[in-house]
């Protein structure tokens, strides 16, 4: 699996990397603090794969806060699906929900008692991916699936 | 939990006295999926005195009224307790432990408290109070069908316990109510409130997803292959053929079945079977069973409850309209002339 290679890169894409680095800090400002202490004890670290570009995004949640730092030891929990999925989301064009049952997004290491806490985390992210987006990339998203 | 092989205990309709219940007013707390068909076997089985004072709780609108479009006078949940000397407890397992105890209050001393799951009594989210008898009456069957199996003579199966006798009267009054609500003429199955709940929980999240997942990759995977959407959905269960799979195996038994089958799919079947890791599915099933037996995935089922469902939105999208899945059915029922 591509999250046990040796250190990819962040993401082969530049500004799909400066979206996402930016999508992160749109959502630590977008979480309450008791959602960060929640997310910070159910899932300190996530690692998100986006194998059609080649890019991966640590997530690390401390109840100070959010940031892309691969805090290393903890194993992860690890989300994986292409870029056109979280646009799809993002953009309204197909919910996870739809994406995940179509088999393009899979999870591992996840334990399914703290589901909230990820579910939680969902809506914020999309919203914030949205922002990001419109602020690096003022064009129009062109459709990706 | 024990291995050891134990001998079971079969209920029949001829295990039950119906008069027990002649003097009795038997309330339903909930007319919701399994509320209504169970009240409605009731009324017509009951003796007629009971049948007369039979009760209908509900504070939800909708249920109360399909209730009185039943010909039923629902009355609130704390009054149907209230009234009740058997009062059986047909509201969502996650909403008990906040409904109960206003309802347990109501009841009156010597009353039955009959649960059809054994959940909240098995990870104690409810206390019913001392000189309450308590037992579990627990379906093996979804609401329409045991009103239709009910109907056509052939009864459902459920799990039968007495979890506290105070009166002495508690097993006379399980078994007549488990015959009045139809399911003795198929069988009660003696088992505590603990053993139903994991098993039930622990079905519902081993074997359930196993099976939801296979049918989502195969279809998937087809696709992806060029077969036709509407043939794939066929094969896996629109026909009906894996139905009526299932229901030979019940019938025939589950391994013995196999010999029901063409050479071609028993061969098949078994090769591909012994290709698949089977202790990785034991590992998963194993923490899935731990998870449910620690009460961890009670806590996380109240939690869910008590913040408002913030699953929901999630999984009501996962059975949205958007997927080819759906849109294969809809065009199978319009074909068929059902849509």
């Amino acid at each position: 699996m591509p999250s046990d290679s040796p250190a990819a890169p962040f993401a082969t894409d530049p500004v799909f990397a400066a979206v996402l680095a930016r999508m992160i800090e749109r959502l630590d400002a977008r979480l309450s603090p008791e959602q960060r202490r929640q997310l910070a004890t159910a899932m300190p670290h996530i690692l998100w794969e986006f194998p059609d570009v080649g890019g991966r995004l640590h997530l690390a949640a401390t109840p100070a806060g959010l940031s892309v730092a691969d805090p290393g030891a903890s194993p992860p929990f690890v989300v994986r699906m292409p870029r056109a999925t979280l646009e799809d989301a993002a953009f309204g064009r197909r919910s996870l929900g739809a994406s995940f049952i179509a088999g393009r997004i899979h999870v591992r290491g996840m334990n399914p008692l703290r589901l909230r806490e990820f579910i939680m985390l969902v809506e914020p992210l999309l919203e914030s991916y949205r922002e990001a987006h419109r602020e690096l990339i003022p064009a129009p998203s062109p459709p990706l699936s | 939990m024990s291995s050891s092989p134990r001998r079971h205990r079969l209920y029949r309709d001829a295990d039950a006295e119906p008069g027990v219940l002649a003097d009795c007013t038997v309330a339903i707390l909930g007319y919701g999926l399994l509320g209504r068909p169970l009240a409605l076997n009731l009324r017509d089985a009951l003796p007629a005195t009971a049948a007369a004072r039979l009760v209908v709780g509900s504070d939800d609108a909708p249920s109360s009224a399909r209730a009185v479009a039943d010909g039923f006078q629902p009355v609130s949940l704390s009054a149907a307790a209230a009234a009740a000397d058997v009062a059986l407890v047909m509201l969502p397992d996650e909403a008990q432990p906040e409904l109960m105890p206003g309802l347990m209050a109501a009841l009156r001393p010597g009353a039955t408290l009959v649960f059809a799951s054994g959940y909240v009594l098995a990870w104690d989210l409810v206390q019913p109070p001392p000189g309450i008898d308590v037992v579990l009456f627990a379906p093996r069957m979804g609401g329409d069908a045991i009103r239709e199996r009910t109907l056509s003579g052939k009864g459902y199966l459920s799990y039968l316990g007495v979890e506290r006798d105070s009166s002495g009267r508690a097993r006379p009054r399980l078994l007549a109510l488990a015959s009045a609500a139809g399911s003795l003429r198929h069988g009660g199955l003696e088992m505590t409130a603990r053993e139903e709940a994991l098993l039930d929980l622990f079905i519902e999240q081993a074997v359930g997803p196993w099976l939801g997942a296979a049918v989502l990759s195969a279809f998937h995977v087809g696709i992806e292959a060029g077969l036709p959407a509407l043939g794939l959905l066929l094969e896996m269960y629109l026909s009906g053929e894996m139905a009526e799979t299932f229901a030979q195996m019940a019938s025939d038994g589950f391994l013995r079945s196999t010999r029901a089958h063409g050479y071609a799919a028993a061969f098949g079947g078994m090769t591909r079977a012994l290709s698949i890791d089977r202790e990785q599915m034991a590992t998963m099933m194993r923490e899935v069973l731990a998870d449910i037996d620690s009460g961890g995935f009670a806590r996380s089922l109240q939690e869910e409850h008590e913040t408002g469902y913030p699953c929901k939105p999630f999984l009501e999208e996962v059975v949205a309209d958007e997927d080819l899945l759906n849109a294969t059915e809809d065009e199978f029922r319009r074909l068929r002339g059902l849509a």
